[in-house]
């Protein structure tokens, strides 16, 4: 990007349209030549203090009624996937602090304003994952049933039934037992190679276990190689697992911006 | 990125539409205050997203898929 689109302030706000922010970086970022995307954007990098805001100019009314197509190639999937590329873009240069979808500014002043007033904590959650990314683990237990098959033996006595059911139950909640515990050291290991962890959003219905870990790039290969292992070992517990990474930091950056004054 | 399923990985360039949602919607720095423009209200657009995020899921869960 050039020198003058790095200059946010001295942008005048053009009518009808305003600022969408994507990620919030450190005051010299270079940023991506090109968007990942198939729908290409010009990016543009507006300081204040010592960080810097990534946006680019859209008309506000491209984030009207969304609702009205929520299929795979609707205009919410295109500008969620269109969001996701670029903070996936910016991750991988240097460290990101991943805006939420829909964060929208009216003007490059205001926003510099807000970056200069909320800087110290800016500063300091890019310092938190600077050098990282996220990477995603979950698992979901497919438990077998603890009453097993209605159907009896024709033959079966009372005695017999009552005791069959009274091993089945046990069973079941011996396998629960096993999958609980291989859930937890798996978790344990992982948590090891990690910076910090994070619980994600799960079935609260289901037997499952789902994390965010913060990993420096330099133990990436290493946890991926483990998770992988893991996931083999979860498997034959009759569990589903799945690992995503490496990720934007998406998962660890909790902070809430506001102006301080106008 | 890595995505691992069930032991075997796999290396799909981009995550479904409801995990991408999850993640820019969920997740990530919020600003809130006077900043935001009034013709999107950011706040209510989250809101809504959020309904339409489970919304999608469910339908998802619901066909199979």
């Amino acid at each position: 990007m050039n020198a003058a689109a790095s200059s946010a302030a001295s942008e005048k706000p053009r009518t009808n349209r305003c600022l969408n922010i994507y990620g919030v970086v450190d005051r010299f970022f270079a940023l991506p030549g090109r968007t990942p995307s198939s729908d290409p954007i010009e990016l543009e990098l507006g300081t204040g203090g010592p960080v810097a805001a990534v946006y680019s100019w859209v008309d506000p009314a491209e984030f009207d009624d969304l609702e009205a197509d929520v299929s795979e190639d609707g205009r919410l999937a295109k500008l969620a996937r269109r969001h996701d590329a670029v903070v996936r873009a910016l991750a991988s240069r240097g460290a990101v602090l991943p805006v939420r979808l829909g964060t929208l500014c009216s003007d490059a002043t205001s926003l510099m304003e807000l970056l200069e007033e909320t800087a110290d904590d800016l500063v300091g959650e890019l310092d938190r994952v600077r050098g990282c990314h996220e990477w995603d683990f979950r698992i979901q237990a497919v438990l077998q049933s603890a009453t097993g098959p209605a159907s009896a033996p024709r033959d079966e006595s009372g005695t017999a039934y009552l005791m069959r059911r009274r091993d089945q139950r046990q069973r079941a909640a011996a396998a629960q037992a096993e999958v609980s515990m291989a859930m937890c050291a798996a978790d344990e290991t992982l948590t090891a190679l990690a910076e910090s962890v994070t619980e994600l959003a799960v079935d609260a219905s289901a037997m499952a276990m789902s994390h965010g870990y913060l990993v420096r790039t330099q133990l990436a290969a290493e946890f991926e190689l483990v998770a992988a292992e893991l996931a083999n070992e979860l498997e034959r517990h009759g569990c589903n697992v799945r690992l995503s990474g490496p990720l934007p930091p998406y998962s660890f950056v909790k902070i809430r911006l506001e102006r301080l004054s106008r | 990125m890595t995505e691992a399923r069930g032991g075997a990985v796999v290396r799909p360039a981009l995550g479904g539409l409801v995990e991408t949602l999850d993640r820019v919607i969920s997740t990530g720095a919020v600003v809130s205050g006077d900043l935001l423009i009034t013709v999107a209200d950011i706040e209510m657009i989250r809101v809504d997203l959020r309904l339409l995020v489970m919304g999608v899921q469910g339908e998802r869960q619901g066909g199979g898929s």
